[in-house]
This record gives structure tokens, sequence and C-alpha cells, in this order.
């Protein structure tokens, strides 16, 4: 698959990401010096607000604590000091503001367009994935972070809760592996869909082996599936839903719709395009005449 | 006699030379892993396109039971009888080694079989062995003056073998050819399969005088005409690619 030419833009900004989380320590043991607190949407439109040393921050992203400072939630007149650990990752949720401890640095919520959502995660090396409400779940190391580094392009986060029943499809790639670039290159790419393609309804005319990249899918003849590749190895097995739609089901329960947009081609939610995996048939090189021939030397011995 | 005797002898030797040492200038290199998925899957999606059979010559990982089967699988594609040809018109070909073709099968038999046939109609798919002993091309460099007769025989009996196996496996399907149908799938067992590369080979020829690789530019010319191979024994499966040091 052809690679497109990253934009410069995201050369700026992955670079710009690398210094500033050197300069911050992000990846360090400098990390943990602060808190970060997240607002959900509900929260910001009840007016709930994080106050450091007495002073409301603004609340569209991630907002960091120094550990030595002084955090509070602030619920109209109310007030409560919040005693956060370095570290540690905290949602303020609902009207009522709730206070939620232990959030997983590694996804959050953006309110973004597609194309933004993915620009996003391609920053950290993340994923996009779409929700049913429109908004799309960011997954990998650092999501918080970069976030908080870069609100501009991230604009406005809400936190993840494991609780969320409205992942539209399941992403499938693992974070943090080493293909992100090109997922959201192709990401980004419109496909040129065969309007008169019609999926097959027979789940055995998948059967296969596909690539994307470096990416390797093979759906066997026995059910399974198995993404292999560059830091990714996800198993599971497909079928077809009650539309005739191909479905991938993951180890872990989760399930990923995928899309058939030609006869050989797959793709996944988040638009990585999957081809059946070409034969090459080797070159033959013609015979090196100083190369002995066998049966000469056979017959010089006999 | 004496002569031929010891010509047969040293064709086959030249065989049997390249089967012992698989650094020799007819070593037959592996692929990488994926080429070969590549290959096995590109099979069976024609195959379940074209609501066949998929009939995997199965390539041992010896290099030697390499040379052995693709000399069989030759001698029976090219000279097996109408019975053969007749089942062989019925099924999509490939050539694979049981790696490969777990990958894609993972239901695919334990070991090395001669061949394995998967029905790809379905998920999953029902993928069956077809295996037995085949007489081994060793006995044949004895270099005595019955050695013609013994290579004729064991040819036969290899051809045989490999019949009863694909048309026992194919039963159901031939017994509702019409006549007219199996003259059908004969011509296509030889348009298809004889007159063009079987995936996962090359057709390539041993006339005693080196190997000549079809679709190979200059893989002959050698200038000796000493050496005698069988005529029934001389075009045979050249598995994965040609390998020149």
């Amino acid at each position: 698959m052809a690679r497109r030419t990253p934009i410069p833009d995201r050369l700026r900004l992955r670079t710009a990401l690398t210094l500033a989380c050197t300069l911050a320590g992000c990846t360090g043991p400098d990390v943990a010096e602060s808190a970060l607190f997240v607002l959900d949407d509900e929260a910001r439109a009840a007016g709930v607000a994080i106050e450091i040393s007495g002073e409301a921050q603004p609340a569209d992203g991630p907002i960091a604590a120094p550990s030595s400072a002084e955090v509070a939630v602030r619920r109209g007149t109310e007030r409560e000091p919040i005693d956060a650990h370095p570290g540690e990752v905290i949602a303020i949720e609902g009207r009522e503001g709730r206070v939620r401890r232990g959030v997983d640095a590694a996804r959050l919520v953006v309110d973004a367009d597609r194309e933004q959502a993915l620009r996003f995660a391609e920053l950290g090396g993340m994923q996009a994935i779409p929700l049913a409400d429109g908004r799309f779940l960011i997954d990998g190391e650092n999501a918080m972070w970069t976030a908080l580094l870069f609100p501009e392009v991230a604009g406005r986060v809400s936190p993840w809760s494991p609780s969320r029943l409205d992942v539209s499809n399941a992403g499938w790639l693992s974070p943090n592996d080493a293909t992100w670039a090109a997922r959201t290159t192709v990401g980004i790419d419109e496909t040129d869909v065969q309007p008169d393609f019609v999926p097959s309804s027979d789940l055995a005319a998948y059967v296969g082996a596909y690539v994307a990249d470096d990416l390797v899918l093979v759906l066997d003849a026995q059910g399974g599936m198995h993404v292999t590749g560059r830091g990714v190895e996800r198993h599971g097995t497909f079928g077809l839903d009650d539309r005739a739609q191909l479905v991938f089901r993951f180890e872990n329960g989760t399930m990923s719709p995928m899309r058939t947009t030609g006869e050989d081609e797959l793709r996944d939610p988040n638009g990585l395009r999957f081809h059946t995996m070409p034969v090459v048939t080797p070159a033959l090189a013609p015979r090196d005449p100083s190369v002995p021939e066998p049966l000469g030397n056979l017959l010089e011995g006999l | 006699m004496r002569r031929r005797a010891l010509l047969l002898t040293s064709g086959l030797a030249v065989l049997a030379s390249a089967m012992r040492d698989p650094l020799s200038a007819f070593a037959q290199d592996r692929p990488s892993d994926d080429a070969l998925l590549a290959g096995v899957s590109e099979a069976y999606r024609s195959a379940q396109r074209a609501r066949r059979p998929l009939l995997v010559l199965v390539i041992p990982d010896d290099n030697g039971a390499r040379w052995e089967r693709g000399i069989a699988f030759g001698a029976w594609i090219n000279h097996g009888s109408d019975d053969a040809l007749t089942a062989l018109g019925l099924v999509e070909l490939t050539c694979a080694p049981m790696s490969a073709l777990r990958q894609l099968v993972p239901q695919a038999p334990s070991g090395e079989p001669l061949m394995v046939l998967v029905d790809p109609s379905g998920v999953p798919a029902s993928a069956r062995a077809l295996d037995a002993a085949l007489p081994a091309l060793e006995l044949m460099r004895r270099g005595d003056g019955e050695a013609e007769g013994e290579v004729e025989e064991i040819i036969d009996t290899r051809n045989a073998t490999l019949t009863s196996l694909l048309t026992g496996a194919l039963r159901a399907e031939l017994s509702r050819l019409a006549s007219t149908e199996r003259a059908t799938a004969r011509q296509r067992a030889v348009d298809t399969h004889r007159a063009h590369r079987i995936r996962g080979s090359h057709w390539a020829t041993d006339s005693g005088c080196g190997v000549y690789v079809e679709e190979a530019p200059d893989t002959g010319g050698y200038d000796c005409g000493m050496g005698y191979v069988p005529p029934r024994a001389r075009r045979f499966l050249h598995f994965f690619a040609v390998a020149r040091p």
C-alpha cells in the first residue's frame, strides 16, 4: 500500500511533542510530580471547576496540578479540597462534580471531528476509536499528557469511563504499536468506495491472507482471525452479522465491523485498508555459466 | 545394455546428488513465510470462487524429499491415466509446505502427507490428507541391467497410487460426471495444470544433461549429452524458486 507523505504540521507537532516531553520529563520520573484533573461535559456545563491555589482553571483540557499546590473542586459556592497524589489522574464527572480517582491516563474522549481526532491520535502514536455519540476515544500511552501539551489539537477533552457502552466499534490494533503513522495516514484518506460492489454473504469468500503495510491479517478456514505485525498480535474469530456484514470478534470480547470495499479489500473502522496479500513470483535468474554442470562432474568421476 | 544402464544410473545420480546436497546449484530456495502464505491464500481464494476443491501438493521440508515428490507429481500430471486427468481437472492445484497451509487451514492434517484436499466452500472448511507410501527412486541407482524396467514399474506404481488417492477422495464428484464432462475435465487438466505453471512450483525438465526450468531464461545449454533419464521422469515440479549461486 502506498504511503502518503506526512503533512509538515504532523512532523512539526511530533517534534514539538518529543521536545516538550523531554523538557517536561513526561516520559521520566518528573511526570510523577503533578496530578492531572479532567472534567466531563456535564461537570463543565454545571459550572464545576478545578481551583489551583484558589484560582479556577480553564476546563476544556486536562489540568496539571503540582503536588505542592492546593487543589480543590468548586461546585457553585461549595469548595472541596482534594489531596491529589503525584502522577494521579482524577476525573470530575456529572453535574454534581463527582470525584473519580485512578483514571486511566492512556484513555480520554475528544469532542472533535474525525480528522482532528486522527491528527491528535497521531501526535502520540495513539488510536482514535469512533464512539456512538460522534466523539472519539483516544487510546494510547500518554494520551492525557499529550492533550495537556497540545490543547489546541486535542480540543475539548473528557475522561474515559470504563462503564461506557457507547463504543460503536472497538479499535482492534494495539495502542502504541509502530503502525500508527500508516494507520492514521490511511485513515485520513478517503476511500474510493466502489458503489456497485456488493459484499459477499458467503463467509468462505473472506478466507485469505491480507496485508496493510507491515500488518498481516489472516482469516483462516476455521473461522479464526489473526493480526500480526510490528508490535501487534491480536486473535479472535470472524463471522457475519444479521445484515451479512463481516464482523471481527476479538479475544477480549470486543467486536469490530469491517467494510468490504472491493473484491479483495477490507477496511477497518479507522480507515485502515487491507488488501489480499500479493503473490510475488521471483524472477528466475539465468544460469551462471561458471557453475560446473554436476552431471559432467559425475561422469568424469566414473 | 550395460552402457544404457550406466547412463541411466548417471542421470538419476544427478538428481540424487541434488537431493543430498541442498547447497548444490539445483537447490530449491525456500521463499519467505509471507510469500508462501500469499501463494496458499491466492490458491484458496481462487478455488473458493471457482467452487472447486483445492488440492495441495505438499512440499516437504527436506530438500531431498522435495525432489522425490516433484518427480512423482510431474510424472503423474504429465503421464497419468485418463482417470487421473479427470480427477485433476476437477480441482485447483497448488504446491505448498504444510506450515504455510496450516496458517490458512489450521485444521489441515498433521505430518507431511503427499497431498491435502481442501473443500473451501464453507467455514470451517474440510481438509483431508491423501497419503500413501511411494516407492523411492533410490532403487534405481543400482546400475544393473534391469534398472530401466524398474524405473517404469516404479513410475506406474506411483501414478496408480496418486490416482487412487485422488479419485477415492473425489468419488462422489466423479460419479456425477457425464462422459462429456469427464472429457472436459481431462482437457482442463491438460490445459491448466500441464501447460501452465502450478502455484508454488515451476515445471522443469531433466534430460540427463542438466535441469531446464521452464520460464527461466537460459537455464539450459549444457554441453554433455551423455546422461539418460526415463522419458516419464523428465518433466517434474521444481518447487519454490531456482537457486543460483
